[in-house]
């Protein structure tokens, strides 16, 4: 179904510039990725779905995105933690606030804003 | 009516089984919830994004969990069953026996029924604690307890 969704996406924006084409990838993987936790607690196991492992798998190019979804979720935010983590090697995250997600998210928009990755 | 969960995961959740009691958040899960913590993500992944008690092992066992709760005064007990003034909490897992993968974490009401947060989605009170019981969350392996 999600392959189908993005061969389809690929045909509808092969005219488009690909940030385009990136970003409406990274939004399917994301409701996919939602739709493949479903009820689980589990970080890892979150980590782990192909979605999430797939948006890893889109490098640098994701970083702009999950900073941009963080920004939307507000006080809500998901656990796009670890996708940056994967990414970039960092973790700008306090000892303190490990777990705390509105504090995880806002180190993490904070370091996106020094290292201009704001979308 | 019920809440947004994936009804198809906890299939023993019904109108008749459980009341939905708060809205859907990503800010605290089942372990936190349990713990009385509504501010973090409680899990002993091994990338250090949710939070786990100090000195705890960062590993997803029951053992692990049954020492995160330790840190909070309780001990292991022998069933859910309610007593009075006394807290449970019973940990849920799924795999072969003796080798449960923890999923889930319920706190016993001092009405005997339990309440439990969704993953991302809603906090509920269930009338028994197998009512989570299910695919995604296995079924209780152990309860612990403190006084209240």
């Amino acid at each position: 179904m999600v392959i189908h969704q993005l061969q389809e996406t690929r045909k509808a924006v092969f005219l488009v510039d690909s940030a385009k084409a990136d970003w409406l990838k990274f939004r399917i993987l994301v409701e996919k990725w939602r739709t493949e936790r479903g009820a689980r607690s589990s970080i890892t196991e979150a980590m782990a779905m192909p979605a999430y492992l797939a948006i890893i798998g889109m490098g640098e190019r994701a970083i702009p995105f999950l900073i941009a979804q963080l920004r939307s979720e507000g006080d809500e935010p998901d656990q796009w933690f670890g996708a940056l983590m994967a990414i970039t090697g960092e973790n700008p995250t306090k000892p303190e606030d490990q777990g705390n997600f509105q504090k995880m998210a806002e180190a993490w928009i904070k370091w996106a804003e020094r290292e201009v990755y704001a979308w | 009516m019920l809440g947004s969960w994936p009804q198809h995961e906890l299939p023993h959740l019904t109108p008749a089984t459980c009341e939905v009691t708060s809205k859907a958040s990503s800010r605290y899960n089942c372990i936190a919830w349990a713990a009385k913590d509504v501010i973090k993500n409680w899990w002993p992944d091994p990338f250090g994004i949710g939070y786990w008690p100090p000195g705890v092992p960062r590993a997803v066992t029951i053992g692990a969990f049954i020492q995160a709760y330790e840190t909070l005064g309780y001990k292991l007990c022998f069933d859910g069953s309610l007593e009075a003034g006394i807290e449970k909490v019973a940990i849920f897992g799924i795999g072969p026996q003796g080798l449960e993968i923890p999923t889930h974490a319920a706190l016993q009401l001092e009405s005997g029924e339990w309440t439990s947060k969704l993953g991302p989605f809603e906090d509920i009170s269930h009338k028994t604690v197998d009512a989570v019981n299910g695919p995604v969350y296995g079924k209780p392996i152990c309860y612990m307890a403190r006084p209240r």
